[in-house]
């Protein structure tokens, strides 16, 4: 019994890292294009850090970058690494999950006869990109970011705009110099080092994406999902249950509308909903990937503000509908 | 005055190793896992086929990315070959340890699939219906005594479910085993012996409206049971 849950969560492993592995490389790659190509620093500052369009812009970009959580990860945090407004990165990490054309097609395929879940899932998940980013802007970049992309995104600020401890030196109000120089290297010798970059970046993913899909998998094997789904038609309940589903199952959200097929007539419309906006954000595969952006307690943080936004948005459509 | 020691055998493992090129040797490592995976025909008992050709092309760039990096980048430190040792060793362990799930033991806790959206034939001759084709039958109609009598050959593999009953099962994957559900006939076995959990059979035999536990149930009354090996893609996409 033991080895057959063994065996079978070993199963699911391999299944899960090979499914998400192509989709971390895409974003791996594109990831090392921009570092490479996108203009840094005072360009990438030009976008906005309103706490309204500096979302939605970044919610535009997630919409022309066709990848699951997986993939968008690395390039959020080549965005914040070249200096991109803290607004914007989060905009795109969180919103991109969602706001793709495969996700949209898939929901759409999935379920043609619910069509309120065709803007339904984009707009709760624009509506909670839209909170977070907001409330994670409040903080400073040294209260949620990691020390290692704090410090390559240091290289494309202006040192006016780190805090006196982040500068080490400086007049309260002066103003620094636009930015601290980069190493300047010939364009030959920039794409070695973009590449070598991108290698170790994606080795390092991988490592944390192996860690979340083992825990995935056996998470699987162990917690029987009619547990989950016996609260059936319960309205918060129901929501909690398939939030805690999402975050357990951790398939790629390119798909999740079929697997959501599955029990769809079994639970409320508004756990459906809290399904589909909380699983591409928040799973345990992906809070292994969110290590290299966020430090724990912004992540714990990121996670709990998800989780309380998609059982509002669960809760609010089970008021509007049942 | 303290004269430094010997480095202990530790300190010189770790040194040597932390010389090796890991993150090339780790990407190479997991260019070779999928590949692998797909040669071997894994990828077929682990994922739909939409996905393969990702998988494929995946594989294949990480070969070519690591072995250029192997032969043109010098080695250099300091390398992250911890994360690196730990994606080689779970590539290596990939290669050597195939996948051998029980689905019968992934099924038992989870919901029944829907069946939107997949091809059926409603218009076969009940000889030519496979399993999802009947349950798809029975579970769009009111009426399931107007089946009683037809005949049945269905393949699949044997479920048993937390109360202990056997039934005739398939998995239903939309993109990977992560993502499965089951669709289930329920069997009256042959008294003698009834297969064993996890066994691929086929069961010919006929469909009655038989009492069961939940009240008056369509169920496939097995005449003959065969066992027959595991399909080369063991699920339904």
């Amino acid at each position: 019994m033991v080895l057959d849950h063994l065996s079978t969560s070993w199963s699911v492993f391999q299944a899960l890292f090979l499914e998400a592995m192509p989709f971390l490389l895409i974003g791996m790659a594109l990831a090392t294009m921009a570092r490479h190509w996108l203009p840094t620093g005072p360009v990438l500052q030009c976008l906005p850090d309103h706490p309204l369009l500096g979302p939605l812009t970044g919610a535009a970009m997630g919409f022309a970058l066709p990848a699951c959580e997986c993939g968008n990860v690395p390039v959020a945090r080549q965005l914040l690494a070249s200096g991109s407004p803290l607004s914007t990165a989060m905009g795109f990490l969180f919103a991109a999950p969602v706001l793709n054309p495969i996700v949209l097609a898939s929901t759409w395929a999935a379920f043609p006869d619910q069509p309120w879940l065709l803007w339904a899932r984009p707009a709760a998940g624009l509506a909670m990109a839209l909170v977070v980013a907001t409330l994670l802007r409040l903080q400073q970049d040294a209260a949620i970011l990691t020390p290692n992309l704090l410090r390559e995104r240091g290289f494309h600020q202006p040192v006016g705009a780190g805090s006196l401890l982040e500068r080490s030196t400086g007049l309260i109000g002066a103003q620094g110099p636009a930015a601290l120089p980069l190493p300047s290297v010939g364009r030959g010798k920039s794409w070695r080092l973009s590449v070598l970059h991108g290698m170790d970046e994606l080795v390092k993913l991988s490592a944390l994406l192996i860690l979340g899909c083992a825990v995935a998998a056996l998470l699987q094997t162990t917690l029987p999902r009619d547990w989950l789904l016996a609260v059936g038609q319960a309205p918060t309940l129901s929501v909690l249950a398939l939030m805690a589903l999402a975050v357990v199952i951790s398939v790629c959200s390119s798909v999740d509308a079929f697997l959501a097929l599955a029990f769809a007539s079994q639970v409320t419309p508004g756990a459906l909903l809290a399904f589909l906006v909380l699983g591409p954000v928040i799973d345990v595969k992906s809070l292994g990937l969110y290590g290299t952006v966020f430090c724990r307690s912004a992540m714990a943080f990121v996670a709990l503000a998800c989780g309380v936004l998609a059982l509002l948005a669960g809760q609010w459509t089970n008021f509007l509908m049942l | 005055m303290n004269q430094p020691g010997p480095p202990s055998l530790w300190s010189v493992v770790r040194r040597a190793v932390a010389r090796w090129r890991w993150p090339p040797l780790a990407l190479l490592c997991c260019g070779v896992t999928l590949v692998h995976s797909w040669s071997s025909g894994r990828l077929q008992l682990l994922m739909a086929p939409v996905f393969h050709g990702l998988v494929i092309g995946a594989g294949l760039a990480l070969l070519v990315w690591s072995v250029t990096m192997l032969a043109v980048e010098p080695p250099r430190r300091p390398t992250p070959w911890r994360a690196a040792a730990l994606v080689v060793c779970t590539g290596l362990l990939m290669v050597l340890a195939p996948p051998r799930s029980s689905f019968s033991t992934l099924a038992r806790y989870r919901p029944p699939a829907r069946l939107d959206g997949l091809a059926v034939g409603f218009a076969l001759p009940p000889e030519q219906r496979d399993l999802v084709d009947w349950v798809r039958l029975l579970r769009g109609t009111a009426q399931p005594q107007l089946f009683r009598g037809e005949p049945v050959q269905v393949e699949g593999f044997v479920l048993v479910t937390a109360t202990g009953e056997r039934h005739l099962a398939q998995l239903l994957v939309r993109c990977c085993l992560a993502d499965a559900t089951p669709v289930w006939l329920a069997v009256q076995w042959p008294a003698d012996a009834p297969p064993p959990q996890d066994q691929w059979v086929r069961v010919e035999g006929e469909m009655e409206l038989l009492e069961t536990s939940g009240g008056m149930q369509p169920v496939v009354v097995a005449h003959e049971v065969t066992t027959i090996a595991k399909p080369r893609q063991p699920f339904r996409t």
